[in-house]
């Protein structure tokens, strides 16, 4: 674990509007996640996780602190530089996989690099089936989301998530569709990426992968109430 | 080919369906446009060349004597290029035994030399003998008869003699023969011997320097050599000054400007169905938008990706609306060009034109679509991932809880009433593009209601079934029981009437007619006191009281007068001789000409014939197609044998089909515009519908979870897809009825002088609401078998 931090979170809120009133998701988080910790978000339904990852990925805005990740004030920057810079700093996991069905497996991994014109177009496919050999599932690169398993889904995401290389990589209960064996697997691979340097953040609600973890915060009513190492 | 454009290949492959209808969509409004504004410059260039080629007069003058050295003198005269000496005169051709067609015999001294008002020769041969005459190429059909044969010609003081029909000539300068029911002829003055009348020439024609451009330069010139002709001893009669382009120029560009508004509207309907087909494009998209977003894909880029997609869908619907459209529009072209009597001698149009129907054909559907693809670009990846679809925003308005409440024991029509209104924005595109259509459609059978009503009217203001027209004043009462003794007659009245000019304070009586003398001509009519055959509908002022020496016009009058008003006097020259009528009056009437109405003693006094009558108006017994040709060959028999020569016989019959002739094409044009708006609309609403379906497929799943059947989901969606129909029945009725007015108002004033007047079809709307609700049964079809067709798990996990 370095000491450097990657992420800081200073007096962070967030409230949504409702019909029945103002709904607080968030209240005065303060939180510094160093570069290479593996990072649990644990915590019951409500209690503020996603909204958590939502705003360390500027897929959300907070209503209020700051959010530093790396050398970017994340909450300061509009819609179009937060994809720019979401594409080249943060790797995402989505519980459902959320891999384009109409794109090969390979061809979902490319996509990032794609849009944020990282690698030359000769050497996209060649990374693609890098990250998909580390995954395992190379040999599947070809085929479409709709005839791969859950497990393979899921890794190709991973391998998605890595394909512009981020220093940082969000993931929202990238287990929780997956059988305890592939959870285990996948577990393994965001963790050889810690050792590689990544920071993981990682939404869960599964206390048996608790040993992955180096760090784990926990939330209630949209506070944090722990922060074991 | 990089991911992105894999992507966008994919989505291509998931949705053609939509993307055909797309491409169709705008196929269909470029067709429209293409179509329009090819046939626009066709016909606008070449109705004015054909005209031009005939190196038309500026005017006609009605001169005494012509003679080599006038002619010579009056091409000296300021601003004349050319003067010519010609002739024209009314008479009759026989169809069949006593049934008649009015005859205008233009005589040409010299067809070889002719330079002013020309014809081309197009079949058969110029007249060598005085018995031989040409006809126009559109007489030839209305006369019965063909090159080489004989027909039967009666010359205006009454003699009848055969003629050896020549050959054929086009004359595009005058209105086809058929629609005005007229048989133009062109003869010899040796003719004019052969047919007992005096065979010297009194018409000179004049040509002037920029006649086209300069039509009040023309017109000074044309006054300076009249007055040097009188000056010079001369004695001149009418003038005759035509407006300088064809007769049915000013209708015929009209309705085709109209047209071409209404293809652009098909093309902007066209453009907003690309803008909801696009949202269908983009509504299950939502949720890859968001993760491609939040993968690093900017707005920018995926606003590219599918800027790109509806930018190929315009280049495709150009490829395919383009061609066919200019196909089409050529043969509108030649259609109308058929109806104008005219030769297209180019049918092509400016590349320019080309150029610009390509740039809209794509443009325009991509202005349409960049809002929906930048509102999907730009929404947040947040608010697309936590997209389930649609959301209702408030509760359903007072009308929907109403209806709601009518149909409260079917919980599958309340829910189609209330989806109706969940996407207001989506049914207000989807309400307009079928009202549009169905407001143009109602509005062409309301059209054609009022040119029918028009007819009726017509028909019902002519009380009687056949007029009949003297070479010569005959005394009325012995007319008049010659005729009332037909058997088959049931009334006859003396009817007078003379061609009538405007006074002028220079004496110079100047008409705006053309050569054929029919457009643009004033008459003054003799009324009986005790006519049974008008019943005239004031519109202002009175009608002629007992003591009335003033005259009534009809609105066509009125219209020929701008400053006219009731309690002026008009001064007209009437048959060489001035006659001041003070207007007390204005009459309604319907497609006939300017008319002013005065008694029989004020009309002797203008015309010096007490007790003579001009014509006779005939009411059959029975008028039908059958008695009525027999009655009418009696009454000329009668006429004959009583040695009164008939110059001109209508029958009703002639009236109507003349009349009847001229909107046949504009009504069958608006119905068809009308058809392919209401295709864009069913396309709409089908489209409309498929998003609606892909965007409630979680809905439709708990439906079926909660144990809806396969027909419950059908009847919800295609119900939904009904009540949008009907409703847009009731908005197309109300956008109708100004549409109508302006469309009525456009055909009225460019064809036939005053408006067409407000006439609503019956039909309209019981139709449109058939047609409305079978293209909604049409367009639901597929998406409502999509929604049951959808299994729970597959509808749960997407």
């Amino acid at each position: 674990m370095s000491s450097l931090s990657l992420i800081s979170l200073t007096s962070v809120a967030k409230a949504y509007e409702s019909s029945a009133g103002p709904v607080v998701a968030l209240h005065d988080v303060n939180l510094e996640v160093g570069q290479g910790e593996f990072v649990a978000v644990i915590g019951k339904s409500g209690s503020g996780k996603t909204t958590l990852i939502n705003l360390l990925t500027g897929i959300d805005s907070p209503s209020a602190g700051s959010i530093r990740v790396g050398p970017t004030l994340v909450h300061s920057l509009d819609e179009e530089s937060l994809s720019r810079w979401r594409g080249r700093a943060v790797g995402i996991v989505f519980q459902f996989f959320q891999l384009l069905p109409s794109l090969t497996l390979g061809e979902n991994v490319m996509l990032p690099m794609d849009f944020c014109n990282t690698y030359p177009p000769r050497e996209r496919r060649g990374r693609a089936l890098d990250l998909l050999a580390q995954m395992g599932i190379a040999d599947q690169a070809d085929k479409l989301p709709t005839a791969l398993s859950g497990g393979q889904q899921q890794r190709g995401a991973i391998a998605r998530a890595l394909a512009n290389d981020p220093p940082l990589i969000v993931a929202d209960e990238p287990t929780g569709n997956l059988d305890s064996r592939t959870a285990e697997r996948v577990m393994e691979f965001f963790a050889q990426r810690v050792t590689a340097g990544k920071t993981v953040v990682m939404v869960t609600h599964e206390r048996d992968l608790a040993r992955y973890f180096a760090r784990s915060i926990a939330l209630e009513d949209g506070t944090i109430v722990s922060d074991l190492r | 080919m990089s991911p992105r454009w894999q992507k966008l290949r994919g989505d291509i492959e998931q949705a053609h369906g939509r993307l055909l209808m797309m491409v169709i969509a705008i196929a269909v409004g470029v067709f429209a446009v293409a179509s329009l504004s090819t046939a626009y410059p066709i016909l606008e260039r070449e109705i004015v060349r054909n005209y031009l080629s005939t190196n038309p007069a500026a005017a006609l003058l009605d001169v005494d004597v012509i003679d080599p050295s006038l002619l010579a003198s009056v091409r000296t005269q300021a601003g004349i290029t050319d003067a010519e000496a010609a002739g024209h005169l009314t008479g009759r051709i026989e169809l069949r035994p006593n049934e008649w067609l009015p005859l205008l015999l233009f005589v040409v001294p010299d067809f070889g030399a002719a330079r002013i008002g020309t014809v081309r020769l197009e079949a058969g041969r110029w007249p060598t003998t005085a018995d031989g005459i040409v006809l126009e190429r559109t007489a030839v059909a209305l006369a019965n008869t063909a090159v080489g044969h004989e027909i039967r010609v009666q010359a205006p003081h009454g003699a009848q003699r055969s003629l050896t029909v020549t050959g054929t000539v086009h004359d595009p300068s005058l209105a086809p023969a058929w629609q005005e029911q007229t048989v133009y002829g062109y003869v010899t003055p040796a003719t004019l011997r052969v047919l007992g009348e005096n065979p010297s020439l009194h018409t000179l024609k004049l040509n002037v320097a920029d006649a086209a451009g300069n039509p009040r330069g023309a017109e000074r010139a044309v006054i300076g050599a009249a007055d040097w002709l009188r000056h010079a001893g001369y004695t001149i009669g009418e003038i005759r000054i035509p407006p300088y382009h064809h007769p049915h120029q000013g209708m015929m560009i009209s309705v085709v400007r109209m047209l071409l508004v209404f293809s652009v509207l098909t093309l902007i309907l066209s453009a907003i169905l690309t803008a909801t087909l696009t949202s269908s494009l983009l509504a299950p998209q939502v949720r890859q938008i968001g993760v491609m977003k939040a993968i690093g894909a900017r707005s920018a880029q995926i606003m590219h990706l599918y800027l790109v997609l509806i930018a190929g869908i315009g280049v495709l619907a150009v490829g395919a609306g383009l061609p066919l459209g200019i196909a089409a529009g050529r043969a509108l072209a030649d259609n109308a060009a058929r109806m104008l009597n005219l030769e297209l001698a180019s049918r092509s149009v400016p590349v320019w034109l080309y150029g610009g129907q390509v740039l809209i054909g794509v443009g325009l559907p991509l202005a349409a679509a960049l809002v929906p693809i930048r509102t999907a670009a730009r929404r947040t990846v947040r608010d697309t991932l936590s997209d389930f679809g649609v959301r209702v925003v408030g509760g359903p308005g007072r009308l929907i809880r109403w209806l709601s409440r009518l149909g409260r024991r079917d919980p599958a029509f309340v829910l189609a009433l209330r989806n109706m209104v969940r996407r207001k924005a989506r049914l207000a595109l989807t309400l307009g593009l079928l009202a549009a259509a169905g407001a143009m459609f109602m509005t062409s059978l309301n059209v054609k209601a009022a040119w029918q009503r028009n007819l009726i009217e017509a028909a019902l203001e002519r009380h009687f079934d056949a007029e009949f027209e003297f070479a010569q004043p005959q005394p009325a009462t012995a007319v008049l029981a010659t005729v009332a003794a037909v058997p088959g007659v049931r009334l006859v009245e003396p009817w007078s009437v003379a061609a009538a000019s405007l006074a002028r304070p220079d004496g110079l009586r100047i008409v705006r007619t053309y050569p054929d003398g029919g457009h643009g001509s004033l008459n003054l009519e003799a009324v009986p006191r005790d006519s049974a055959f008008l019943s005239p509908r004031i519109v202002d002022g009175h009608w002629l009281s007992a003591l009335e020496r003033g005259a009534v016009v009809n609105e066509q009058a009125l219209s020929m007068f701008p400053t006219l008003k009731i309690g002026d006097r008009l001064e007209l020259v009437v048959r060489g001789v001035p006659a001041e009528l003070a207007v007390v009056g204005v009459v309604r009437e319907h497609l006939t000409q300017a008319t002013v109405y005065t008694w029989p003693e004020r009309f002797a006094q203008a015309t010096g014939e007490s007790g003579l009558t001009g014509g006779v108006r005939v009411a059959l017994a029975r008028a039908d197609g059958r008695s009525s040709p027999e009655v009418i060959a009696s009454v000329e028999r009668a006429l004959a044998h009583s040695g009164v020569p008939v110059a001109r016989s209508v029958s009703q019959a002639q009236l109507d089909r003349a009349l009847g002739g001229h909107l046949f094409i504009l009504i069958f044009i608006l119905v068809v515009m009308s058809i392919l708006m209401a295709t864009v609309g069913v396309m709409g609403l089908g489209s409309a519908m498929t998003i609606n379906v892909l965007e409630r497929t979680r809905e439709f799943a708990v439906m079926r979870v909660l144990g809806a059947g396969a027909w419950t989901i059908r009847r919800t969606v295609v119900g939904e897809a009904v009540v949008v129909g009907v409703s847009s029945a009731g908005i197309a009725l109300v956008l109708s009825l100004p549409l109508t007015m302006v469309v009525d108002w456009i055909v009225g004033a460019a064809a036939f002088g005053p408006e067409l007047g407000s006439g609503l079809s019956a039909a309209a709307m019981p139709l449109w609401l058939a047609l409305s609700i079978a293209g909604a049964v049409t367009a639901s079809a597929y998406p409502s078998w999509r929604a049951s067709r959808l299994t729970i798990r597959e509808a749960l996990a997407l």
